[in-house]
């Protein structure tokens, strides 16, 4: 039976405007819940379309803990099924991508076609006369939709459409787009994983947090950089900083480093492959200000998205965040490439992925280690109950409809994602 | 190769690896050429610039990490990993001028706070033969785990 304290009454009183209860981390009954009411009810990040551009592509993911393949039949269209043969709930596919018309169940032989469709049962006559193998198809997706070239699916009939739900987060995943002079970035250089001890919340969070990074990070950001460099970058997340903790509605929120004029500490000498990219971006688009604007972001200092509940975009990384369990997550980070830039443009990408992205990186290695330290502190410390979110309270500014913006090193964001983390957990249908 | 040879290969694979185990990073860098490549591929790709890799490090790369080696505030070595290698199966690959490439397998032990695992790969080296040594060119470790999820590789392989 579910806990009374997380009811849709009484489950709002677990989240202050300035402090979390514990339990909304440690509990699994609250993990259960959420994957009912977040990642079974909101749109949900499934994949990049340049990860399945033919027909017959496919590529396995989740939804929440659900195993779904995403794939694009042979008329083009997208589907997002649930990877579990209808008949007795065995794995269809094993890979983590390909090209295949079928998806053949390797138990009784049951073939789906990359619609979806059940089109062979074998020995199809013990089946009594009234079996309809139109029935039998996987269970799919209510909704998929894609928006410049990020694909996502939700399993709510009702859920309104994926640009109503995107809002303000739309115009910062075309500017990552259009930072590519075709308009499009490309995931195919492949993934760097990783898992923790710990709850999924701690990841969104993190990827928001710019609070945490002149300490977590000050090896990379003091250190390293000043040997690299000449100089520090901790000015650009610290109280002084020019960027912003932004909460852009339906728990989408924004690091804006937009503000932070790296070209006055960096220089401004951009080599040629740079040069042509730059002016690439401004032949494609139509806009020129708005050009600039995608230019100043640069696949550098421009700004972190969350796109609730599992998709960050951060630098030149494309993050998706997967729960597993209560207190076990794993976590994607692809590099996305551009198109129709010279090849040492991508290869700097890729490396600077490396640098701070991956398993032996000068950055994430330091937040996993956070990660785990809070969990060991937070699941064995029912003592300490609150967990708080209270920076920039005094001081975040409103702007139109639910954005909220703050000094970088505010909770500004989070309290924007724990706003909607309520409204999920407690709506009644739709959303 | 020969059995002299074979010898100061095999010592220098040893070395390299009791270096790593002791946590002597400054004369583990050391023995990286000037244009030396440190690469552990995420995947089974032939070319480091197609693809993502869970390590690709140049020479200025390795030298950042003694910086953070050396810092009080490298979290994810705070405590550090311990580890214990075997490196075995020794062969010499190709052999041209003063570079000769050798292939060998690694199994290691790794140890963090209360979380043992186990580490396998095949290790492919390019050496080069300077004075009465080698310097390494090219280190590359396939792990059999490389697709897998990592949370923290900064001990290095």
């Amino acid at each position: 039976m579910i806990n009374e304290r997380y009811s849709p009454a009484a489950l709002p009183a677990l989240v202050k405007d300035d402090r979390v209860h514990r339990d909304l981390f440690v509990d699994p009954q609250v993990f259960d819940l959420e994957m009912a009411n977040i990642y079974h009810r909101t749109w949900v990040y499934v994949g990049h379309e340049s990860e399945i551009r033919n027909p017959g592509d496919f590529k396995t993911t989740t939804i929440g803990t659900e195993p779904v393949i995403l794939s694009r039949d042979t008329d083009g269209d997208l589907h997002v099924m649930v990877n579990a043969c209808r008949h007795r709930g065995v794995t269809l596919c094993e890979e983590a991508g390909g090209n295949q018309k079928f998806f053949v169940c390797a138990y009784h032989g049951w073939v789906f076609d990359s619609a979806g469709s059940l089109v062979n049962v074998p020995e199809v006559e013990g089946q009594p006369p009234e079996f309809s193998p139109a029935e039998f198809g996987l269970t799919q997706a209510a909704k998929v939709d894609s928006y410049r070239g990020f694909i996502f699916a939700s399993f709510n009939e009702k859920v309104p459409p994926l640009v109503d739900h995107l809002g303000e987060a739309a115009k910062f995943i075309a500017m990552f787009a259009d930072l590519s002079p075709s308009g499009s970035v490309d995931v195919s250089s492949g993934v760097t994983r990783y898992q923790y001890e710990g709850n999924w919340k701690q990841q969104v969070e993190n990827s928001m947090d710019g609070y945490h990074a002149a300490i977590t990070h000050h090896s990379f950001f003091d250190e390293v950089l000043q040997a690299r460099i000449g100089r520090s970058m901790a000015s650009i997340v610290s109280g002084s900083s020019p960027a912003k903790s932004v909460a852009l509605g339906n728990g989408h929120s924004l690091i804006d480093f937009r503000d932070f004029d790296r070209k006055a500490i960096l220089g401004a000498d951009q080599p040629k492959s740079e040069v042509d990219w730059h002016n690439g971006v401004r032949a494609n688009l139509e806009d020129q200000d708005y050009a600039e604007e995608v230019i100043r972001v640069n696949g550098g200092d421009g700004f972190n998205l969350l796109v609730y509940p599992n998709l960050v975009l951060i630098n030149n990384q494309i993050r998706v965040i997967q729960p597993v369990a209560n207190n076990h997550t794993e976590v994607l980070a692809y590099p996305a490439l551009l198109e129709q830039v010279d090849e040492e443009i991508n290869v700097a990408r890729v490396r600077a992925h490396e640098d701070f992205y991956g398993p032996a990186s000068f950055g994430a290695p330091d937040d996993i280690e956070m990660f785990k330290r809070q969990w060991q502190g937070l699941s064995r410390s029912p003592s300490m109950q609150w967990l708080l979110y209270n920076r920039g309270l005094h001081r975040e500014e409103r702007g139109e409809g639910e954005r909220y913006s703050s000094q970088v090193t505010d909770e500004t964001a989070h309290r924007g994602i724990w706003r909607r983390w309520v409204e999920l957990m407690t709506a009644e249908v739709q959303a | 190769m020969n059995p002299e040879t074979r010898q100061q290969i095999e010592d220098f694979l040893y070395t390299e690896a009791r270096l790593l185990d002791q946590r002597d990073y400054e004369q583990w860098v050391a023995l990286f050429a000037e244009d030396g490549i440190y690469w552990v591929p995420a995947g089974d790709e032939a070319d480091p610039n197609e693809s993502v890799a869970l390590i690709y490090d140049n020479k200025k790369r390795l030298e950042e990490r003694l910086i953070r080696i050396g810092s009080n505030r490298f979290w994810a070595q705070q405590p550090v990993t311990q580890t214990c290698r075997i490196v075995g199966n020794v062969v010499a690959t190709e052999a041209a001028g003063d570079e000769i490439e050798v292939r060998s397998r690694l199994i290691m032990t790794v140890l963090r706070r209360d979380r043992k695992e186990l580490l396998s790969g095949v290790c492919d080296f390019r050496l080069r033969q300077e004075g009465d040594g080698y310097l390494i060119v090219n280190k590359t470790v396939r792990l059999i785990e490389r697709e897998q999820h990592f949370d923290n590789l900064t001990f290095l392989i």
